[in-house]
């Protein structure tokens, strides 16, 4: 196997997309583009040892999303015969003329399109150079390493490696015609401890677009197994309000609701609890979040979005203020505002706002510093459940993570609920951590500290 | 209703013939599936004919339509599995995809593929008519008119049907070929309620496997869309709900998704064989209380969750998992049977051809028990009323589960009250269990669009349950 991406998936999308568009075009549509999207995967798990599952594919999809007198209409297929692609064309044609005339509808605007012309490392060619040998060598390494950190892990869900590679290409009746592809990887761990009959089970993991970023597979095997460890003796606290410090894998969440919430979507649906609050003050004043597709070394950095408007940064919170309201063409439209290169697009969907590299900046207290100024507190590093109301900001949800008293960490509590209006936790931050990192991902925040939360427990 | 439950054997030609693939090809691509040492291969068709439509701001949004087809090779060594899949249907691909899944065996020896056969199948969703996008749209226009009338504080509505035909067609190493066609349609509706600057959200959802016949015989759009503008109103005048232990009633069918967290996703086979799970090696041991029978039965006509066969071509079962509060078994697919020397329960499920079949759930319910709801109600002085349910996890090994309340009252002396928030309940399933006090003697399936996530897979579930009382839960309001 070559490391050329051309290669790999033995099709030029680009050459069948461009003559996708021509075909619809031709057939009668006002406006028109086609998205392909294809992925390369291989993972590989190994449990106690012994390789569980291995998995290796090469997929693909087109979409074609045709205008015709204003209405808009989707079609998407993985077969990619001419016989398949000529019917589904006419298809497109047809299904446009069952939907109503929008005069939101439409390609994004022309002028507006582009491709972002710095440097970015999203593509690491060493991954497809590496074994599969080498790979279930590392799933391997990272489980061992886990399971000999302490002798109360006593099982393992199995460790993983997975890579994958995937490529995107738009064209559009406008002119509009750009592929890039990129790459991931990962390693992670999932173990289980036993103590006085009672388990418990954490994960870790690492993941990049480039293999030489990763944590070591030792690495991350040893972290799961601290985490799965520490979560040996977990109980239940009273019910009580208390401080909140909020570890980086749960802020990161809190950033993704902010940014769902303020998008055009949301906003023009009036089913966002941000409704009417662009630029108005929706969090304490050290927060900031921006959303950059333009990171050098971003996990979700990318030249173009899903409409093939170029990659830029959109300061979405500026020091506690709502600054900007992400959005595709359509609900820039509705709303009278501009496309903010945020569309996401996959083959069988349309575009919506979704962000890149998503992050709150990083204050200037160290995570230990937050937890020595907490009297008395839940340390949060897990939420449970799905209960957050977007409209009214309302939240409550599972919980654990460790008990603070005293600045120290006392003991790990699960089976607790948190609940409060997130507007008014977003107001409550008062400290925040120095600690941003991308290694959980492209959404990352720091940790924070919350001056009160209700919780229910005993 | 045709129920055929043996397989009669008779040799067959052909998979489903709109893979192009004949039983002799698929032969060939198995033998080399196993040409590595394997000792079970399967081959495994799908298409995937979908459409929907969007209804936003009484104006039809978009329309949409899409064809995955594709198909993926297993080959299973013990408890091993390799996969690969391709969604190009040539035979040459096939042999790639069954090549790369050999590798997961290291050995020499290869088995004979057995010749093939076809079983009889039931039906259990006989195919409807043929749906016209103008079908759709007047059952969204409906959802949308009987929304809006159905109180001026309704400011906004959307609405989307979506349905799907999918097609599968599968051979196994050991003969056996089997198929299916599972229809699945769902309407889903979504309404903002405003009042004096006060805005509230409430959905709902129903469907399953019908046509669009499904809106004239068994629940107009019109009722579906009152439900949501019903949810979105009455929150408008919730109250903050108390945080702490407490004693709930959970209302009948959408209270079911208390079974498939608390108890389900902990009786799948894999985690069990494999020891993860909070009730492995618990089988014979009390689990739950007196009062809870637990069945998992693919079997039901037209539900969501059910299937005519599984996608491992077993077929699906009225699966006894917990009687009277003792545990019986667990959710089986062909794998987890064959390591725990037992049957398969018709239980193995793939999202699609993009992969492997695991244990998941089928439709989960509560037989019923003899108390009349109203009855159950009264005897709590002061307590919660679950009503409407929006989804719940679970950690499978220390059986913590939450499940968030869409619709709940305060009970107070024996009385539904006043209307609180959204909230989150949280248990220990084996736990939560044995404190089902009282279960009531009307058990209801749901009929709404439930999704079960495990793994990165997504598959359709249905669940039903009677009125119960749970003595003690934690309620994670916001008042303590």
């Amino acid at each position: 196997m070559t490391t050329q991406v051309q290669d790999r998936f033995q099709i030029d999308s680009l050459s069948l997309a461009d003559d996708v568009v021509r075909e619809v075009m031709k057939l009668g549509a006002d406006a028109c583009d086609v998205v392909v999207s294809e992925g390369a995967d291989f993972s590989v798990q190994v449990r106690l040892g012994r390789i569980e599952k291995l998995e290796e594919s090469i997929s693909r999809g087109l979409g074609i999303r045709v205008f015709k007198d204003g209405a808009v209409g989707l079609v998407h297929t993985t077969d990619f015969a001419d016989k398949s692609i000529k019917e589904l064309v006419k298809d497109a044609i047809a299904i446009a003329r069952v939907s109503d005339r929008d005069a939101a509808n439409g390609l994004a605007p022309r002028e507006l399109l582009g491709r972002y012309a710095g440097k970015l490392n999203i593509y690491d060619p060493s991954i497809s150079a590496i074994s599969p040998a080498r790979k279930i060598e590392m799933a391997r390494a990272c489980e061992d390493a886990g399971l000999a950190l302490d002798p109360r892990i006593k099982n393992s869900d199995g460790a993983s490696w997975f890579d994958a590679e995937g490529r995107f290409t738009l064209a559009t009746s406008d002119g509009f015609r750009g592929q890039y592809a990129g790459t991931t990887a990962g390693i992670s761990a999932s173990l289980l401890a036993e103590e006085d009959g009672v388990k418990q089970t954490d994960s870790w993991y690492s993941y990049d677009r480039f293999v030489s970023r990763l944590d070591t597979p030792e690495a991350v095997g040893k972290e799961a197994a601290r985490r799965t460890v520490a979560r040996l003796g977990s109980r239940k606290v009273k019910s009580q309000t208390a401080a909140l410090v909020v570890d980086p894998l749960v802020s990161r969440r809190f950033v993704s609701m902010i940014f769902g919430a303020a998008s055009g979507g949301s906003i023009y649906r009036k089913s966002s609890f941000l409704l009417d609050r662009l630029g108005t003050v929706i969090a304490a004043p050290g927060v900031t979040i921006d959303d950059d597709a333009t990171l050098e070394d971003g996990p979700a950095s990318r030249p173009f979005d899903g409409e093939g408007l170029p990659g830029r940064r959109l300061r979405l919170v500026e020091n506690g203020t709502l600054g900007e309201i992400p959005c595709e063409s359509y609900f820039a439209r509705k709303l009278g505002r501009s496309p903010t290169g945020n569309a996401v697009r996959g083959y069988a969907s349309g575009p919506a706002a979704g962000s890149t590299n998503l992050f709150m900046q990083p204050g200037s207290d160290s995570p230990s510093d937050i937890i020595r100024s907490v009297k008395n507190g839940l340390y949060l590093n897990s939420l449970m459940g799905m209960g957050f109301n977007g409209v009214t900001g309302d939240l409550s949800q599972g919980a654990s993570g460790y008990w603070i008293e005293n600045g120290e960490i006392a003991f790990p509590v699960q089976e607790i609920t948190i609940a409060g209006n997130f507007l008014d936790m977003l107001a409550g931050i008062e400290r925040i951590g120095n600690d941003l990192s991308f290694k959980m991902g492209s959404t990352a925040a720091p940790t924070l500290l919350i001056r009160e939360i209700t919780i229910g427990g005993s | 209703m045709e129920a055929g439950h043996t397989l009669r054997p008779f040799l067959v030609q052909m998979i489903h013939p709109r893979f192009g693939i004949s039983v002799e090809e698929a032969r060939r691509i198995l033998s080399e599936g196993l040409s590595r040492g394997g000792s079970y291969a399967d081959l495994y068709f799908e298409e995937r004919r979908s459409s929907s439509v969007v209804l936003e701001d009484s104006i039809i949004k978009s329309a949409g339509r899409g064809i995955t087809t594709g198909a993926g090779v297993r080959v299973l060594k013990g408890d091993q599995s390799g996969y690969a899949f391709s969604e190009d249907l040539t035979v040459e691909s096939l042999i790639r995809a069954a090549r790369t899944a050999a590798a997961i065996a290291d050995a020499n020896s290869s088995i004979q593929i057995a010749p093939a056969f076809e079983g009889s199948k039931r039906n259990l969703y006989p195919a409807s008519a043929e749906s016209t996008l103008e079908e759709k749209i007047k059952i969204l226009r409906d959802a949308d008119s009987a929304a809006r009338a159905f109180d001026p504080s309704i400011e906004k509505v959307s609405a989307s049907i979506s349905d799907e035909i999918q097609t599968i067609s599968c051979i196994t190493s050991e003969g056996k070929v089997f198929g299916d066609v599972r229809p699945m349609v769902i309407l889903r509706v979504s309404c903002i309620a405003q009042k004096n600057g006060k805005r509230q959200t409430g959905s709902d959802s129903a469907g399953g496997r019908f046509g669009l016949e499904y809106f004239s015989e068994r629940r107009t759009a019109a009722d579906i869309a009152k439900e949501a503008a019903r949810l979105a109103v009455l929150n408008l005048n919730a109250e903050d709900a108390p945080a702490g232990p407490m004693e709930v009633v959970l209302g009948p069918a959408e209270s079911g998704v208390l079974l498939h967290e608390a108890v389900g996703h902990g009786l799948e086979a894999d985690f069990n064989r494999k020891n993860l799970s909070n009730y492995s090696n618990r089988i014979g041991e009390r689990v739950a209380s007196e009062h809870c029978t637990i069945v998992d039965e693919g079997l039901f006509s037209n539900m969501r969750g059910s299937i005519n066969v599984d996608d491992e071509g077993n077929e699906p079962s009225s699966a006894v998992l917990i009687e009277d509060g003792i545990l019986r078994g667990y959710i089986n697919d062909r794998m987890s049977a064959e390591i725990l020397k037992t049957a398969p329960t018709g239980n193995g499920r793939r999202e699609s051809y993009r992969c492997l079949p695991m244990p998941r759930m089928t439709n989960t319910y509560m037989r019923p028990g003899a108390h009349d709801p109203g009855e159950i109600l009264s005897t709590v002085k002061r307590g919660i009323y679950a009503k409407r349910f929006g989804g719940g996890q679970v950690d499978i090994t220390k059986g913590d589960f939450v499940f968030s309340v869409l619709e709940s009252y305060l009970i107070e002396d024996g009385k539904i009250t006043r209307p609180l928030k959204g909230v989150t309940l949280i248990g220990n399933g084996p736990d939560v269990m044995t404190k089902v006090v009282m279960v009531g003697n009307d058990l209801t399936f749901t009929e709404g669009g439930w999704t079960c996530g495990k793994d990165g897979q997504s598959v359709p579930v249905g669940m039903g349950i009677p009125t119960c009382k749970v003595s003690e839960i934690t309620v994670g309001g916001s008042r303590v």
